[in-house]
């Protein structure tokens, strides 16, 4: 071990300040936390508008959209700095202290840092008219049009013969939810109760998964809505001359039905903001499948994102209610005060040995990191608050100057090594030996809970633990073969459940490229396998080494064993 | 008793949501005790069955086991088993409370988790001792005092003659004891539905009928499903929704927003061991379930058969099947159809101790029957945490109990500067 010198800075310093990003109500409420705690913040918001839009959570107004504007007044307290219509340019740092380039719309910027970031912008509101092949008129509406139409004195909504018609259509080109439903059959029953309307309300699904929905639809009901729903159609739309046409196939009764209303109201899609996609770029954050700013990946799950010091909380992460916003941004607050509220400085924990010597500037480490843990002056600097410890920088590591403390190459050498030795003197029963790589997050749980409900890991078969797939090293896979295994496995995560991001694509590709190498070597393929699991899987896991064990007993002793027997 | 400078909190339930909080709470230099009424910690949520197929479908179960892993490794932490709370009384500014504890026989500081008495116990059939669902949870093992042949009449004492770390203790008592807290955390959790409420179901007139709850633990524990009647894999399953949820005659006006999920989740996991399965779930409306909802919801459209409109009657079919009515679109009248399997999912109810807690305390139910949260409550030092204040998934107890930690540090001062 003498030969590597670990480079890795000891210390960290720690910014005491948090910047939010809006607008909304739940940006301006963990604002609101944060500075009672005594922390600084920075409130930014690419719009002008800071409160945001209460609608998003269903609701229509709240304490703290109330609270809001008086919040923004208080702005000129030192610790709370509210920038509105201010954007995100540049992103650097690391968790403790982020260096943030931030410019507002007059193009002046300024570089702030801060300890953590909180993402809690909020969904845009987007009516699909398009989606129907219709335009916006007097008789075709949104449901944000309604709504403030039927906040406002001015009534268009009564007639004074016969009682107007409205139709509400809720999803079908596009998932809807609780909130927007919320909103739709409030102002549905408000139409019907105290209109007089006749109101028909076409959707696919009641969004019901939220508190008093269920109550809702049966308040609805009983004031007079009546309610489609339609499993496998579209209803069809036609807009001519300000007249508006619905028709759409009643299930029940299995017939065309045309509807001809007074107004025609779209519930709007909560999208993604249109900005999401370069700010994820440049905070180095995934984004899910609809855009939001936390990746699908369960390891994220409630409130965390790929990175260590960026927290993605209610409105940041897709449609929600107030109330998980709020709950959400407590919880995040906690983690934060965990991080950034102890003082001035935090322990490095060492978890990543670095030796210059070797180091050839490659900023191969710099491109692989899935945490953004690694900058790069002159020299890699490792951010041990953004560390995940995973290793994939040391196994792409070309100098193998990079080192994972509990990891090192060495040892693991070692543990080969033994596992072929110690299989060797059983050889003689048995006849071969299988070493299988397991990543600690899930192999090692499946291994585990295998072992709980009375697996007995044959013992030819030695499990070597790595801090994630990724760590797995061409060299190891090779070591492994030239050793004397006669089969070697990498188990990594699922898809999408890998804990940093990529490790198990990166493990996968790697055991892929050792087999090329194996069949010009003369070894099966089959000698080398890639296993994916969850922690969950102890059954899998028992499986998919029986197998293994199998298809190895079947193939035989590996050549090179012969070769290093001799 | 403690002493009075320290701070101690209390924490009714040992689910996910009430070993969240104690992990929150540790971590910010609060110590709390954690009782569980039933020999094991984790709750409801460690039956949880992992869905994976050959990828992650994000059904939470590898969260709980994080939790349980964290709990396992820390330390500081509390927990007392077999242990319910029978009274609270306010003293001051702070609170009596009193409880009632089975022996916990298993001596938790003592047991290292190797199973010896779980493999020599004669009774380990009828369950006298009994293996916790997780390798996460310590300890491991418990006997059931009921099925145990020692604690019936006095005697075989293998499992105590055997512990090489003589942690088994027989012959202890229940015990009542109290203790002086500064603040409580709620997290009793919720109550799955029963459907022996619901006579048209005749849950249990039919072997091949489950639950979902059953479902998951089967998975869990056994790694696939078959008939209870033959010991056969079913090839036709029908997953019924909303059980006991959304159901105005029984005033249950909620749903429980996490049936759509685990029923889709568990279906497509079925669908992926057995392309050959055939799945109809009845439902009235599919719900959000997860960030990435659409997904899931379109590949469980791929596979299986998705028919509105719950079931109406159901009657013994051939070969131990269920026949089950329902209404055919297609025909414009009530058809049968036999299923191999019938799940039901059962929704999330509130939990019994809700009024016990209502009336001792002076809080809220909600309309629902769950806890209501009020920020007079947190001033108080009574928070709430995860399905105790109403249905909620994993993911969302996670984040609900560590808004119950903040809440509780808060009212202690340990959070602000």
């Amino acid at each position: 071990m003498d030969k590597i010198k670990n480079s890795t800075p000891k210390d960290i310093p720690v910014s005491r300040r948090v910047l939010i990003l809006g607008p909304g109500a739940v940006s301006v409420f963990a604002a609101r936390e944060l500075t009672k705690m005594g922390y600084e913040v920075i409130l930014i918001s690419p719009s002008k508008n800071m409160a945001g839009n209460p609608r998003v959570y269903g609701a229509e107004k709240s304490e703290t959209t109330a609270v809001a504007p008086a919040l923004i007044e208080e702005n000129g307290d030192d610790r709370l700095r509210i920038l509105p219509s201010t954007e995100i340019l540049e992103f650097g740092g690391y968790p403790g202290n982020f260096k943030i380039k931030i410019q507002d719309k007059e193009n002046r910027d300024e570089i702030v840092e801060a300890g953590a970031i909180i993402l809690a912008n909020e969904p845009f509101l987007k009516t699909g008219f398009d989606n129907w092949g219709i335009k916006e008129s007097e008789t075709v509406r949104s449901l944000l049009w309604l709504e403030s139409a039927l906040s406002s004195s001015e009534d268009c909504f009564i007639s004074q013969d016969l009682p107007l018609k409205t139709v509400f259509i809720c999803g079908f080109k596009h998932h809807s939810t609780p909130f927007s439903q919320q909103r739709a059959i409030k102002a549905a029953v408000k139409l019907a109760k105290e209109k007089k309307n006749e109101v028909l309300f076409i959707t696919e699904h009641f969004k019901v998964a939220h508190l008093g929905m269920e109550r809702l639809t049966r308040i609805a009901r009983e004031a007079g809505v009546l309610f489609v729903k339609l499993s496998e159609t579209i209803p069809e739309i036609k807009n001519k001359d300000n007249k508006t046409t619905v028709i759409y196939h009643d299930e029940t009764l299995d017939q065309k039905i045309k509807v001809e209303p007074d107004y025609l109201v779209l519930e709007e899609a909560y999208e993604a903001p249109d900005g999401n996609t370069l700010l994820a770029k440049r905070l180095g954050v995934n984004l899910d499948t609809n855009g939001f700013l936390q990746g699908d990946n369960i390891h994220n799950q409630p409130i965390y994102t790929n990175r260590n010091g960026i927290w993605a909380i209610g409105p940041a992460k897709g449609p929600v209610s107030l109330e998980e916003g709020f709950e959400e941004t407590k919880a995040a607050v906690l983690d934060i005060h965990g991080l950034v509220g102890q003082g001035d400085w935090v322990e490095a924990k060492g978890r990543v040995i670095f030796d210059e010597r070797r180091c050839g500037e490659c900023l191969t480490c710099y491109r692989l990191c899935p945490h953004s843990a690694i900058s790069f002056e002159a020299r890699p600097i490792f951010h041990e608050s953004a560390c995940r410890a995973c290793g994939i920088c040391a196994a792409g590591c070309p100098g193998d100057a990079i080192q994972i403390a509990h990891f090192i190459d060495d040892e693991i050498d070692t543990q080969i090594e033994d596992a072929i030795i110690t299989e060797c003197e059983q050889k003689k029963e048995s006849g071969f030996r299988v070493i299988v790589f397991c990543c600690e997050n899930s192999a090692v749980e499946a291994a585990r809970i295998a072992a709980f409900k009375g697996f007995k890991l044959p013992r030819e078969i030695k499990l070597i633990t790595v801090p994630c797939a990724g760590r797995v090293d061409l060299s190891y896979l090779l070591k492994a073969f030239e050793s004397g295994a006669d089969g070697v496995a990498v188990f990594g995560c699922h898809h999408e459940s890998c804990k940093s991001v990529m490790g198990n694509t990166l493990a996968k590709k790697r055991v892929e490229l050792i087999k090329g190498a194996l069949e010009e070597a003369g070894l099966e393929k089959e000698r080398l396998f890639f296993g994916s699991m969850a922690p969950g899987m102890g059954f899998e896991f028992e499986k998919i080494v029986t197998e293994m064990e199998n298809t190895i007993r079947a193939l035989g002793q590996s050549p090179l064993q012969k070769t290093a027997d001799r | 008793m403690v002493d009075k400078k320290t701070d101690f909190i209390l924490i009714v339930g040992g689910g996910i949501a009430g070993l969240t909080t104690s992990r929150e709470l540790n971590s910010t230099g609060i110590t709390a005790l954690v009782i569980e009424k039933s020999p094991f910690i984790g709750g409801h949520a460690v039956n949880i069955t992992c869905k994976a197929t050959d990828r992650c479908i994000k059904c939470n179960d590898c969260l709980v086991e994080g939790i349980l892993r964290d709990i396992s490794v820390n330390e500081g932490l509390c927990i007392r088993t077999r242990t319910t709370l029978t009274d609270v009384e306010k003293i001051g500014n702070r609170f009596c409370a009193s409880f009632s504890s089975d022996p916990q026989l298993i001596d938790p500081g003592k047991c290292t988790n190797c199973g010896l008495c779980y493999e020599k116990c004669p009774g380990v059939e009828r369950g006298a001792i009994i293996r916790a669902p997780s390798p996460n949870i310590h300890p491991s093992y418990a006997i059931d005092p009921f099925k145990c042949d020692h604690c019936r009449d006095k005697k075989n004492r293998i499992c105590q003659a055997v512990c090489p770390e003589h942690a088994i203790e027989l012959d202890g008592e229940k015990e009542s004891w109290s203790k002086e807290v500064d603040g409580i955390v709620l997290a009793t959790g919720y109550e799955p539905f029963d459907p022996e409420e619901i006579a048209r179901y005749k849950y249990s007139g039919f072997s091949n009928m489950i639950t979902g709850m059953d479902l998951e633990k089967t998975l869990r524990s056994e790694g696939s499903i078959v008939r209870t009647s033959d010991g056969v894999q079913p090839e036709k399953m029908a997953f019924v929704q909303c059980v006991g949820s959304r159901d105005s005659r029984l005033g249950h006006e909620f749903c429980s927003r996490v049936c759509c999920g685990y029923a889709l989740r568990m279906g497509l996991r079925l669908v992926y061991d057995n392309p050959e399965i055939d799945i109809t779930v009845f439902y009235m409306d599919i719900q959000n379930f997860g960030k990435d909802f659409d997904r899931y919801f379109q590949e469980a459209r791929d596979h299986m058969r998705f028919l509105r409109g719950l079931p109406g009657d159901f009657y013994q079919g051939d070969n131990d099947s269920i026949s089950v009515n329902y209404y055919n679109e297609d025909s414009g009248r009530t058809i049968s159809e036999d299923f191999d399997m019938v799940v039901l999912s059962v929704g999330l109810m509130p939990g019994s101790s809700n009024n016990f807690f209502a009336e001792t305390l002076g809080l809220n139910v909600n309309e629902d029957g769950f806890l209501e949260i009020k920020e007079k409550m947190r001033d108080k030092g009574i928070v709430v945490a995860g399905t105790t204040e109403g249905p909620m998934d994993v993911s969302e107890s996670i984040s609900h109990a560590k808004r119950a930690a903040f809440d509780m540090s808060k009212f202690l001062g340990m959070v602000s500067k």
